[in-house]
């Protein structure tokens, strides 16, 4: 039995070098990913996004159920704590949202349920297991993920103070403070659409600070990664040099 | 004489043993590979009856 759930793991994990098996195992469960999203594209359902639902919804409930029956091997450690520590971790969780969406077939017209439609999207992140590139990126965001935090929290608070000074500068530019929260956003990250702009000299000072402020913030995030990615293909060339 | 006999098979004192392996295997890959082909044509068929 320990032998049978062993090559299970070994299928549904990614591919070592002569593994047949988990290679075609990798390419069905990538182009379901794939292909799950193309109802996405679509403004309306047809026949085939039925279909296309039932077979990616089946498939991933098979790998969802898969995974965490081998959760023993996946974790490390061979406990029933291990099945419930997975079951909590990141993956494991968009696994079950990637699951979630085939209740909507089932029940089309219930309200709540079409919710469950946009969570579709969440699928994508299953991609980051099966290829390599994603696996690094996701390395380099977990070691920066404190600096990264430290600068969004930096660039909350100055969305929230900018968007109060002008909320309460110029009450009659917005309907309510999510119009001025959505405007500090705006003007922070320097795209600017235009369709809300202060009117009076304070109010457009406040833009001119956010405006700069912004260039200097946001830039920060992207040095940072780069930094960090740099970093890991260093770190992994010399590995695979020595 | 070279010995030809698959991996798979296990000479043993009561006979010759084949393993399943090998034939398990070609029919995980195929199904596998027949399930990403149903579903990659069903996909363009959907994007084609959807959008043109």
């Amino acid at each position: 039995m320990n032998a049978f759930k062993k090559r299970i793991y070994e299928v549904i994990e990614v591919s070592s070098i002569g593994d047949a098996s988990s290679r075609a195992y990798d390419i069905l469960m990538t182009t379901t990913v794939i292909v799950g999203m193309i109802p996405l594209t679509l403004k309306a359902d047809n026949i085939y996004t039925f279909i296309i639902e039932i077979m990616t919804g089946i498939i991933f409930l098979i790998d969802y159920c898969a995974r965490v029956y081998t959760a023993d091997y996946k974790m490390g450690y061979i406990s029933i704590h291990a099945y419930f520590a997975y079951v909590l971790t990141p993956l494991a969780i968009f696994d079950l949202l990637s699951v979630m969406p085939i209740l909507y077939v089932f029940f089309p017209t219930s309200q709540s349920l079409r919710l469950l439609k946009l969570i579709r999207v969440f699928r994508v992140v299953k991609l980051v297991r099966y290829s390599k590139t994603m696996i690094v990126i996701a390395n380099v965001l977990r070691k920066v993920k404190k600096q990264l935090l430290a600068v969004l929290i930096l660039i909350t608070i100055y969305i929230f103070v900018s968007a109060m000074l002008v909320f309460q500068l110029e009450p009659n530019l917005f309907d309510n403070f999510f119009d001025a929260l959505y405007w500090a956003t705006i003007s922070i990250t320097t795209i600017g659409y235009g369709d809300i702009s202060p009117t009076t000299d304070i109010g457009r000072f406040i833009t001119m600070i956010s405006a700069l402020v912004g260039v200097a913030v946001i830039a920060l995030p992207s040095g940072m990664i780069t930094a960090a990615y740099m970093n890991e293909i260093s770190r992994k060339k010399s590995k695979y040099e020595l | 004489m070279p010995d030809n006999s698959p991996k798979s098979q296990l000479i043993s004192d009561i006979g010759v043993i084949d393993s399943k392996k090998e034939l398990h295997t070609k029919i995980f890959v195929t199904l596998c590979r027949i399930m990403s082909l149903a579903l990659a044509i069903i996909g363009i068929l959907a994007f084609l009856e959807g959008n043109f």
